[in-house]
């Protein structure tokens, strides 16, 4: 039976290229996946140990307990005075030390605005003096002695297209200044870690200016000839006492991967779920073409039936055919996961995220994973088209008439498909209705996604009369195609399964999102009565002098700088607005469900309905929170209704002191104006003074909704990502349909031929059935989409009180997804048109 | 274009052909099926071509029909010469001049019986001429089919469907490719009745091809074709004749 199943690859090219293209698509994704995570993993861990440098241990000030984690994020590092340097330097076990100072200098771009806005970190650091323990590399220039002068890192002044001796945009302490580029350098292979920006200062320069207060944030020592890791920690140790984490390079670099191990996790874990929806996708595919295929070799399987196979050798043959194909797709799928992985590393950095990670790294796992999922899923995609098609009678390979292989039990399918549709409803009403929580809403969801594709016989023929109207106006050639689209229903839904998953995500979490910013825009109006917000563009926070001058500007009332603290209740993190508490009802207009805001100026905290209720508070009860100086307890003043503000409770700034907080640096700066100032004029005004101080935005209520809303917009690039993956596989799926659709209707299209159809009327009738699929998919997930994201806003945990329908992007998605039914129809089309016509006419 | 007036004896032929030859192949394995052609099809006649196969009966009537394009020599329809056509004149050629009959696989499976008649029309986006439809619809016994599909349909009752869709465009003639050919006995003579009707009462024009000496009884003239050429022409032909003539060129 294998000569039969290697014949049987070998006599059709078509049906073998068609199926393992289908597999390709979905297994590159898989490959892809793997492939990019483990560049991540690798050029990760490569970055760290450059990071190291040549150090063998490495010296931080302690920080204080549940601070932040490794990597620069705090305001205020840990720090310990330079004179610690020199006694490390005496010690004999240490050939050479070096400071380092870590803090904030953002780099302002030529047309203004900070370079790191609201995203990658945005680092200063001290220059070395021996430059052996610099983990930074020079590339050109050199490193910076005096004030006036820095080096700046290559993936920055690429983007910005900076050299040796430009002038550049700085902001330090103070406002803008414009040093000059003295030097540029890499971070180990790389120009730039994740798109932060890292500009090196003279050792004075960083002392003085990066906020440490002249103490350095790090040192680096490397151990003298002969001295072994031990002997050097202990010597180390045993000199600092305590308040010093003392590690080897080691040590640090297994600390910066376990702190980075998430991020790749995570990164990984989406790109499998890209992956899995590919290979969901790629199964139905793989599923259309077997049985297509199948479906054309009936007369062969039958013949062989009557020469004597039996049943189950066919069967073995046909699977061993589907295995083979599988496999041989799945290895090609490896090789075509490396275009994917270069692909979003090259997507990534273009919108500025340059990952470490030059050669990419395939793991032999990557490939035997591409060639095992590839071999499974198209044999399973295989199963039930080879059980249909084996079970044809051999006297079908002596009848005259076209022979179809007998139809699967469709009764059972359409029944179950039902009862999973009406489960569907039931938990999407069971959530409207009652308080039935997001998993409940996720099983509907799934129930009602596996019901239409069960029910797709009965479904895509209304839809498809649906969309007869426009495309009967094309005359018998839109009538045909539309009732191609029908003849076969099953086979149209499966086609139209990419662009059904691809729509009903973009629908579900379109919604999500504009409900979100919906709500977002009315809370802010509803509970700010600031008429500006001044915020912190990067993590230094709002200038003091730039207070100051806010301050000044005529029309001004009050002027309200707000910190950002966290408290830890538990597993539950409350972000709060860290503000004077007698200026918290001038700015902001809260709808207090319990308690009064009077008990803030007191110490008390008011916290969001939301954390009220996860945490079961209410006002006069007291919490006990772990806070930045250990732990500390604070009573409850008041639960407000705080959906959409992006703060869950309002601390006093002396309580936060008092717990050990630091108030040193805003992000938010609330101002309103006088009752008797014209808005415009002073919003303005106050523009004009912040001019100085690129590092902040002033916005007004409406600006700051639009802010708060970009923040989403991330989840939108995510579902879009999505969407056009799935219109890709969509258009590859249309078009291998539809390419073996008209293989198997040759005669037909003969017949049209012959009787008076041009070739012009052929090519518009496949392309209208191809547009007619693409359309069906998008309407089905339309359907699927929409209700389940409508009812997933009502879910009361997440405190949405709008529902916004964002047609503009339902309408771009299903005008993508019409597009990609026009492309798809091109190559089948024109085949079709190009048949000749007796050929086809006498075809088998 | 004018619907053409009903046919009578004086027209001018319906279709002719001239030196018309096709080859296939080159060198050693070339094969001309056609071979040097002339012939005239009257206006109203139903002409019936027999021969061994391979003798070019069916190349013959491709080419008459503007399925196939010849190697030399010219083919008529209605006047108009078919080498002169591009293939999008070619084609309305065939849809508004030609009618067809096949052997099997005549009609669009995923169009009902009506639909499948007034394919030609509706392909020129052209309404069915609504008094000629009823006429043939008539003739030919479909009345209660025709919101039937292909696979509702019996045989005899599908190539049925195939007379009145090649007759629905009053076409200059009309090719049957063994249009009885897969139909059993009593549903083969009722569709040579119809035929027979359709050129005696309609005034159509009808050429077939055939391999059955009944078939070909039923036409007025019969050609006898052999490697490429009419050998042979019986007129007014009977079964018993038909068969004579067959057993005369096998020997």
């Amino acid at each position: 039976m294998w000569t039969l199943t290697w014949k049987g690859l070998l006599a059709a090219k078509a049906r073998f290229v068609m199926t393992a293209l289908a597999v390709i698509i979905g297994t590159g994704f898989v490959a892809g996946a793997l492939t990019f995570g483990d560049t991540l993993q690798q050029g990760f861990d490569r970055l760290f140990t450059s990071i190291v440098g040549s150090a063998d241990v490495v010296i931080r000030a302690e920080e204080p307990e549940d601070g932040p984690g490794p990597g620069p994020t705090a305001a205020e590092p840990a720090s310990f005075p330079p004179e610690v340097v020199d006694r490390l330097d005496a010690l004999e076990e240490i050939a050479l030390v070096d400071g380092e100072v870590e803090g904030v200098a953002i780099v302002i771009g030529d047309d203004g605005e900070p370079t790191g806005q609201f995203g990658p970190p945005t680092l200063g650091y001290s220059a070395f003096v021996h430059e052996e323990l610099d983990p930074a590399e020079l590339r050109t220039g050199r490193w910076p002695d005096t004030a006036g002068e820095i080096a700046i890192d290559a993936g920055t002044a690429r983007a910005q297209g900076w050299d040796i001796g430009d002038d550049v945009g700085l902001v330090l302490d103070g406002p803008v200044e414009r040093p000059e580029v003295v030097g540029i350098f890499g971070l180990g292979e790389l120009d730039n870690l994740a798109g932060a920006s890292v500009v090196v200062l003279d050792r004075e320069t960083a002392l003085a200016r990066l906020g440490t207060d002249g103490e350095l944030t790090a040192a680096y020592a490397m151990a003298a000839p002969g001295v072994g890791e031990a002997a050097l920690l202990d010597a180390v140790r045993a000199e600092l006492g305590e308040g010093f984490r003392v590690q080897t390079a080691a040590e640090v670099v297994a600390e910066q991967q376990e702190a980075f191990g998430p991020f790749v996790e995570v990164f990984s874990i989406a790109l499998l779920v890209f992956a899995a929806v590919a290979l969901l996708v790629g199964s139905f595919l793989i599923f259309n073409t077997f049985t297509i295929v199948l479906a054309g070799r009936l007369r062969e399987l039958a013949l062989l039936r009557a020469v004597g196979a039996s049943r189950g050798q066919l069967f073995g043959s046909v699977l061993g055919e589907a295995a083979l194909v599988g496999a041989v797709g799945g290895a090609l799928g490896a090789g075509f996961g490396l275009l994917v992985a270069r692909g979003l590393q090259a997507v990534l950095g273009t919108i500025g995220i340059e990952l470490p990670g030059d050669q990419l790294v395939v793991l032999p796992r990557t490939v035997g994973v591409a060639i095992a999922v590839g071999a499974v899923i198209t044999l399973l995609a295989a199963l039930v088209p080879a059980r249909r098609a084996v079970s044809i009678p051999p006297v079908a390979a002596l009848s005259e008439v076209a022979v179809a292989a007998p139809s699967g039990r469709g009764w059972i399918r359409n029944v179950l498909g039902a009862l999973l549709l009406v489960a569907g409803v039931v938990a999407l009403t069971a959530t409207l209705l009652g308080d039935a929580g997001p998993t409940i809403l996720g099983v509907g969801a799934v129930a009602l996604f596996l019901g239409v594709a069960a029910m797709s016989a009965l479904i895509v023929r209304p839809l498809a009369r649906l969309l007869g109207g426009p495309s009967a106006a094309l005359g018998v050639s839109g009538e045909l195609a539309r009732a191609n689209a029908t003849r076969n229903p099953r086979r149209t839904a499966a086609t139209a399964s990419a662009l059904m998953i691809g729509l009903a995500l973009v629908s579900f979490v379109s919604i999500f999102a504009a409900s979100l910013q919906g709500t977002v825009s009315e809370t802010i109006e509803r509970s700010f009565r600031a008429d500006a917000i001044v915020q912190a563009g990067t993590l230094a926070g709002v200038p003091p002098t730039a207070l100051d001058a806010v301050a000044e500007v005529d029309g001004v009332e009050v002027v309200a700088p707000a910190a950002v603290g966290q408290l830890e209740v538990g597993e539950r993190t409350i972000t709060l607005a860290v503000m004077d508490a007698a200026a918290v009802p001038a700015v902001f207009d809260l709808d207090v469900a319990d308690g009064d805001l009077e008990g803030l100026t007191a110490g008390g905290l008011a916290v969001s309905e939301s954390v009220a209720s996860d945490l079961d508070l209410v006002a006069g009860a007291e919490v006990a929170a772990t806070v930045p100086g250990g732990e500390a307890t604070f009573p409850i003043t008041a639960v407000f209704d705080g959906g959409g503000i992006d703060v869950s409770g309002f601390l006093d700034t002396a309580a936060w002191e008092d717990a050990g907080g630091s108030v040193s640096s805003a992000f938010n700066v609330y101002v309103r104006f006088g009752a008797d100032a014209d808005a415009a004029t002073t919003f303005d005004a106050l523009g004009s003074v912040l001019v100085a101080y690129p590092q902040v935005l002033v916005l007004d209520q409406a600006g700051f909704a639009e802010g708060l809303a970009a923040q989403l917009d991330q989840l939108v690039g995510v579902v879009l990502a999505l969407l056009a993956l799935s219109v890709l596989v969509a258009l590859l799926g249309i078009v291998n349909t539809l390419a073996l659709s008209v293989v198997e209707r040759t005669r037909e299209i003969g017949l049209l031929r012959a009787v008076g159809m041009t070739r012009g009327q052929v090519r518009r009738m496949v392309r209208t059935e191809a547009i007619s699929v693409a359309l069906i998919g998008a309407g089905l997930g339309l359907a699927l989409g929409m209700p389940v994201g409508a009812v997933f806003v009502r879910i009361e945990q997440l405190n949405i009180t709008s529902l916004v329908i964002p047609w503009t992007q339902i309408v771009v998605g299903v005008a993508l997804a019409a597009l990609a039914g026009l492309v798809a129809g091109v190559l089948p089309a024109r085949r079709a048109a190009n048949l000749d016509v007796l050929e086809a006419l006498y075809s088998e | 274009m004018s619907v053409p007036e009903p046919a009578t004896r004086a027209r001018p032929p319906a279709a002719e052909t001239v030196e018309l030859t096709k080859v296939y192949g080159e060198g050693q394995a070339e094969v001309r099926a056609v071979d040097g052609i002339s012939l005239t099809i009257p206006s109203g006649s139903y002409t019936a071509v027999m021969g061994p196969s391979g003798s070019g009966k069916s190349t013959l009537l491709h080419c008459l029909a503007g399925l196939d394009r010849p190697t030399s020599g010219t083919v008529r329809i209605g006047g108009t010469d078919l080498s002169t056509l591009k293939d999008k004149a070619l084609t309305e050629l065939r849809r508004e001049q030609v009618g067809f009959v096949f052997q099997a696989f005549n009609l669009v499976p995923t169009l009902t019986a009506r639909e499948n008649i007034v394919l030609p029309r509706k392909l020129g986006r052209r309404d069915p001429d609504a008094a000629w439809f009823d006429a043939i619809v008539g003739a030919l016994g479909l009345g209660d089919r025709l919101g039937h599909r292909p696979a509702e349909l019996s045989g005899g009752q599908q190539q049925r469907v195939a007379v009145a869709r090649a007759l629905v465009t009053q076409p200059q003639l009309v090719f049957g490719d063994e249009p009885t050919g897969n139909l059993d006995r009593t549903s083969g003579q009722e569709l040579l009745a119809l035929l027979r009707t359709s050129v005696d009462e309609l005034s159509q024009t009808i050429v077939t091809v055939t391999h059955d000496p009944v078939a070909a009884a039923t036409a007025d003239r019969v050609w006898f074709l052999a490697d490429g050429r009419v050998v042979d022409e019986l007129t007014a032909p009977t079964v018993d004749g038909v068969l004579d003539r067959i057993r005369a060129l096998e020997h």
